[in-house]
């Protein structure tokens, strides 16, 4: 995404497919996650077909302001959800489906306070506002013993178990149309959804609201879905800033230390079209209150 | 870094987003409805895919309803129709 279309956007496992992939296709197929596996490629060589093609482009750009509005602030809402979630502020029940998380336990109150202080920081323009809520949370975390000290790295997960595993050719033989056409729409939504929601947020929209070298990004995206299938079960829809909510994913540590590293080329190469937050002699352009 | 670390940074961007909400034409129901359902559906389906679907076949039908089915641009049209395809067989 960043060498070809020249965008900051990074792209990472999507959580809904994959709880798709993970709780109907595989049950569906009675447990063979490597014809899984196989519909996860096919439907994402279809989608690279599709990219090559001005039909993605086009439906980006033909979509309605409104709609295009909704589905920004939609991923807005969604990224909460998944947020308070993640601080145990958001918490399932039985009867009323989400209620209030314990609050007695202190990581929720950490991540409130960290979130206003992320907010506070911000309002008051101090550049690095998120980066410095999040060590903050952090670091108090770890002085009150909640959690133990890792070092700075982690090695990656293993891709050995489900490197090239997948079933190509029983895609064919079963015929299993719906559901290499479900993954395709869902991929193709998601895609253009997240595409929207990013670049509108960070100001890549054009006057119209439409999206340049918006087949780039789609290449790019696509391209991943089918070579992610050989590494590892589902498409990868294209994210920003949110990425860390796709922390908790099954192979994680791999794509997010991608990302970062990509961030990074994007901050040396001068061609991104806008400034980066983490570059400071150049910070002062950013209109990103990070 | 553990995940409830991250979180209020992804609660702040998702703040940020969710000021898109302010552009809408608020003056124009057959607009802000299908847009506040995709907004609602998100979260809810937990998905961004679902969300726009039904969104999009909203859109379709209150342009109809309305009377105004000439601003339903093919884009839209494809999409909900594959959606609501998607819904009713896979």
């Amino acid at each position: 995404m960043g060498l070809y279309a020249n965008y900051p956007i990074a792209l990472a496992p999507g959580m809904g497919l994959n709880a798709y992939f993970a709780f109907t296709m595989v049950p569906e197929l009675g447990g063979n996650w490597q014809l899984a596996l196989g519909c996860v490629f096919v439907s994402g060589v279809l989608f690279f077909l599709l990219s090559l093609s001005p039909l993605l482009p086009w439906l980006i750009d033909a979509i309605p302001m409104s709609l295009k509005l909704g589905i920004a602030a939609g991923i807005g809402f969604f990224l909460a959800l998944i947020a308070l979630e993640n601080a145990g502020i958001v918490a399932a029940d039985p009867i009323t489906l989400v209620t209030l998380g314990d609050p007695s336990k202190p990581q929720a109150w950490l991540a409130a306070a960290g979130f206003l202080l992320i907010a506070g920081l911000a309002v008051r323009k101090m550049p690095g506002a998120i980066i410095v809520g999040v060590i903050a949370v952090t670091l108090t975390a770890v002085a009150l013993g909640l959690e133990p000290w890792h070092g700075r790295a982690a090695a990656p997960p293993s891709l050995a178990p489900t490197f090239l595993q997948m079933d190509i050719a029983g895609v064919f033989q079963l015929g299993l149309v719906t559901m290499v056409l479900t993954l395709l729409l869902v991929t193709i939504l998601d895609t253009a959804g997240t595409l929207i929601g990013v670049a509108r947020q960070a100001g890549l929209l054009d006057q119209e609201g439409r999206l340049p070298r918006a087949r780039q990004a789609f290449l790019a995206d696509s391209g991943s879905a089918a070579f992610g299938a050989g590494l590892s079960p589902r498409p990868s829809p294209p994210i920003s800033r949110a990425r860390r909510a796709w922390r908790r994913e099954a192979a994680p540590a791999l794509l997010p230390s991608w990302s970062r590293c990509s961030f990074c080329l994007h901050c040396c190469s001068r061609r991104w079209p806008r400034p980066c937050r983490s570059t400071p002699r150049r910070r002062r352009c950013c209109s990103w209150p990070v | 870094v553990p995940l409830y670390a991250t979180a209020p940074a992804l609660l702040f961007v998702a703040c940020l987003m969710a000021a898109s909400l302010g552009a809408l034409s608020w003056d124009d129901p057959t607009d802000y409805i299908p847009a506040l359902i995709i907004v609602l559906r998100m979260p809810l389906s937990y998905s961004i895919a679902t969300g726009i679907g039904l969104g999009f076949i909203a859109y379709v039908a209150l342009k109809a309803l309305a009377g105004r089915a000439g601003e339903i641009n093919a884009a839209v049209g494809v999409i909900a129709l594959a959606f609501l395809l998607k819904l009713i067989f896979a």
